[in-house]
């Protein structure tokens, strides 16, 4: 019985290296049930829509579920383990007139398991009972194979050690460079099974670290080649189609493109894997919203960008925050690129920043010429981020997002205001006392009406019950706390224009009366 | 009025070794992190003796390579993860003579990088989860003069940001269990004073929805995990006051599975051992009555910390 389920896993992963070795850009991956799988061979021609992703995930519910599943469901971001293995009913946006289908079978073109997987359109589908064979045979190899390989590995140092510097008779010379030539082919050898038993392991398993990195250290002990280390970006994005939240994946993806770039891949394809890893993360964002991993993975790329990326990247991912306005994890990103900006402004100052440089170089020299850019950008976020919040009520991201604003502002006047003059000759290093006068008085004035702003968000909601317009009320009111507590580089910057401190408690109370112990406690110590 | 149905949950928790569904097989790389989970939750519930301490330790042992570190089960590669998991867990079977510290204090040393942050394994991956394991790691071994601490802590002070939070590298978004973390790491070091108490209180306090549960982020669901996560933080920043934690605890009843036992994200979702420890855990952080005390920032039972530093489960001070 062993040893047909061996065979049938064997069979399973033979065909699925078939199908992955003869369709080199599959972008997307679901674990489907059988009748999926079956009524997507069924399916005539087509082509798949574009829009939105093929496969949809489900999430896994409790007692409704068969009993023998124990769920190890994913948490929020918080949890290494995989999510669940089933997966969904294609999406109905096929085009059933399209008629380049690609479902291969009989008649001499690539035969596989029909009730196992099915191909088309980069789209690849495995049936969930097949998943567990094909591991399980998979992982078997995998381990012997390891085994076999760290063994070569090993004799191929040590054989190399004692051939270092002495003199040889010309005929054990050349018997051991024979040897020699025997055992790189085995490695050779090792390493093509090995690329492939891992392939389809971190295929089913996206979080088997062990499995990535036997990929790693064989792609570190070749020369680097350009084609392999996209292939393998491919193999990622594949990967993480499925598995979007895998930190492994996102992991693999960087240590990739570190690889190329050490091992002196040329800067256009760099810059054009750099670009399309952060479309990869607006991809996968809008499938998983808030997805912590893949919005740390853009976050890296930022440090790769010039100037001209970064503010590439604040005007492309605007129509995108527009449409995603919950999304906190987006807000954040346009934080980072903000803040990327004002170091590459800070640093052509040379003043020391509360945080440490992020930024390419080239990004902080091109600052140097136009300081005042980060002073247009920001003040464009803000009045951004003000229509957002009076036209979407009760989010939390847009507020949040806000405070974000007025700290930076707060903390970075002398940054702002004085970058705001002419030329950086003027403002640089020791910034005069007027300077800096003038740049606190615009810190104020900006306060002030931000106080404004807030009350009359408040204002605007009324004795309304509906949840959106209690929430925006509770965000404006904790907003006006953001404001008095802001310390800023002089002391407290709106103490001066809200000197009642009484009336922030009680507003506090009124509005967001469950979070008390909050304020009892917050409120004396901050104010 | 909901109650823990703790026998539920131990029953649940032992039931989970004999499984070998295919949802096994494919976390059975992260079994050391799961058997943390599992054990320090049956300890919690003082059923940690219903457990086969020497055959968790053999097969524990067997994890170890000859580098010092441990991986998440047999054959799978090292890392600082399970390194911590793997030490947890044999201090919880009193068990830390059956390891070299000396060897898993080099092993962790060796991934500190100059800038003061630590990587998870030999391929480079920096993240203050790591951080954290290394910090706490070494402490229980009491090692941490083996690394450069002061730049670990600074490495973990650079991860702040604007809200108070961290991130898990400088600059990276606030997230609780990021924040977990670092506040844990800076405690064990002795290095809290990097900590905005305040700043982060009110972050940490905004995470609690209506229903009671906390949130990791701002928009997202409530999670049990979060019960820990977001409580040790704020317990030990002397702030967990500032929540409601009645609420918080019904939330976290309200997770269980009363009839198969277990306890799973948020109320009627599938159930699993991550979701079981950590809402045992914010119970525990609740003082909820029957669930024995949990130390904020090591996360193992007060008493097995004191075990160690202190020599005795009883908390008396041994000849030091």
């Amino acid at each position: 019985m062993e040893e047909v389920v061996a065979d049938h896993g064997l069979r399973l992963l033979h065909q699925l290296d078939s199908i992955l070795d003869s369709h080199p850009s599959i972008d997307e991956l679901g674990f489907v049930h059988p009748m999926q799988l079956t009524s997507l061979h069924a399916l005539e021609d087509f082509s798949p829509d574009n829009q939105g992703p093929f496969f949809t995930r489900m999430k896994r519910r409790g007692k409704a579920q068969e009993a023998s599943i124990n769920s190890n469901e994913q948490a929020e971001d918080c949890s290494r383990r995989i999510e669940g293995q089933e997966g969904e009913s294609e999406l109905p946006g096929y085009n059933s007139d399209d008629d380049s289908g690609e479902v291969e079978h009989g008649n001499g073109k690539l035969l596989y398991d029909e009730a196992a997987f099915w191909c088309a359109h980069g789209k690849l589908a495995i049936a969930v009972p097949a998943l567990a064979p094909l591991y399980k045979t998979a992982k078997a190899e995998f381990r012997v194979l390891q085994k076999q390989y760290a063994k070569v590995t090993e004799e191929r140092c040590e054989s190399a050690s004692c051939c270092n510097g002495k003199e040889m008779d010309g005929r054990i010379n050349g018997i051991k460079s024979c040897l020699g030539l025997m055992k790189e082919e085995r490695k050779a050898s090792l390493e093509k099974e090995l690329m492939k038993y891992t392939r389809s392991l971190v295929i089913v398993n996206c979080d088997f670290a062990t499995a990535w990195n036997a990929r790693k250290r064989i792609l570190s002990s070749m020369a680097v080649c350009e084609d392999t280390l996209l292939a393998e970006l491919q193999l990622a994005s594949m990967v993480l189609s499925y598995g979007p939240k895998s930190e492994e994946s996102w992991a693999h993806r960087r240590w990739v493109i570190n690889h190329m770039i050490s091992g002196g891949v040329q800067q256009t394809t760099i810059d054009s894997v750099l670009k399309a890893d952060s479309k990869l993360v607006e991809l996968i964002a809008g499938r998983s919203t808030m997805n912590y991993r893949a919005w740390r993975h853009r976050h890296w790329l930022i440090s790769h960008m010039s100037l001209s990326q970064v503010s590439a990247e604040l005007e492309e991912t605007k129509l995108w925050a527009q449409s995603h306005i919950a999304d906190n994890c987006c807000f954040h990103y346009r934080r980072c690129l903000l803040l990327g900006i004002l170091q590459g402004v800070a640093s052509s100052f040379s003043e020391s920043m509360k945080f440490p440089p992020l930024v390419h170089p080239s990004l902080s020299a091109a600052l140097t010429k136009k300081p005042q850019i980060a002073a247009h950008l920001w003040m464009e976020e803000l009045s951004w981020n003000e229509e957002l919040i009076k036209h979407y009520l009760g989010h939390e991201a847009l507020w949040i997002h806000r405070r974000f604003l007025l700290w930076g502002f707060g903390h970075n006047s002398k940054i702002f205001w004085s970058s705001s003059a002419t030329t950086v000759a003027e403002s640089v290093v020791t910034v005069s006392f007027e300077r800096q006068e003038e740049s606190l008085e615009r810190v104020m004035q900006l306060a002030a009406k931000e106080l404004q702003f807030a009350d009359s968000c408040i204002a605007a909601c009324g004795p309304d019950v509906m949840e959106d317009a209690n929430r925006q009320c509770e965000f404006a009111a904790s907003y006006k706390l953001w404001l008095l507590s802001l310390p800023g580089e002089k002391g407290e910057i709106c103490k001066a224009v809200e000197p009642n401190l009484i009336s922030i408690q009680n507003l506090l109370k009124e509005v967001i009366p469950h979070r008390q112990r909050l304020w009892d406690g917050l409120v004396p110590n901050i104010l | 009025m909901a109650t823990l149905h703790l026998q539920k949950h131990v029953d649940y928790i032992k039931s989970l070794d004999k499984k070998s569904d295919f949802d096994s097989l494919v976390t059975e790389h992260l079994r050391m992190s799961g058997a943390y989970w599992g054990l320090t939750a049956m300890d919690l519930m003082g059923h940690l003796a219903d457990m086969d301490a020497n055959e968790i330790v053999a097969w524990l042992l067997k994890c170890q390579h000859d580098c010092g570190g441990f991986g998440g089960n047999h054959g799978h590669d090292p890392h600082v993860i399970y390194t911590l998991n793997a030490v947890q867990i044999l201090a919880l079977f009193d068990k830390l003579n059956a390891v070299d510290a000396d060897k898993i204090a080099a092993y962790i040393a060796g991934l500190q990088n100059e800038d003061g942050s630590f990587s998870g394994d030999e391929w480079g991956e920096i993240d203050t989860r790591f951080s954290y394991c290394a910090i706490c790691c070494l402490s229980l071994l009491k090692r941490l003069d083996k690394i450069d601490l002061k730049k670990a802590t600074d490495f973990v002070a650079r991860c702040k940001n604007f809200d108070g939070g961290f991130g898990c590298t400088p600059g990276g978004e606030s997230h609780a269990g990021q924040i977990f973390c670092c506040v844990a790491a800076l405690a064990i070091a002795g290095a809290l004073h990097h900590v905005d108490k305040d700043l982060l209180g009110w972050w940490l306090c905004e995470r609690q929805v209506k229903s009671g549960g906390l949130n990791g982020r701002p928009e997202k669901l409530p999670d049990v995990c979060y019960s820990w996560w977001v409580l040790s933080s704020l317990v030990i920043m002397n702030r967990v006051h500032w929540i409601d934690k009645k609420k918080l605890e019904e939330f976290i009843l309200d997770c269980q599975d009363s009839e198969n036992g277990g306890i799973s994200d948020r109320p009627d979702d599938a159930v699993d051992v991550f979701h079981t420890f950590f809402g045992v855990a914010g119970l525990s952080l609740l003082e909820y009555p029957g669930v024995k005390a949990i130390d904020p920032a090591y996360a193992l039972p007060v008493d097995i910390v004191d075990r160690i530093f202190y020599g005795q489960e009883n908390g008396f001070t041994d000849k030091l």
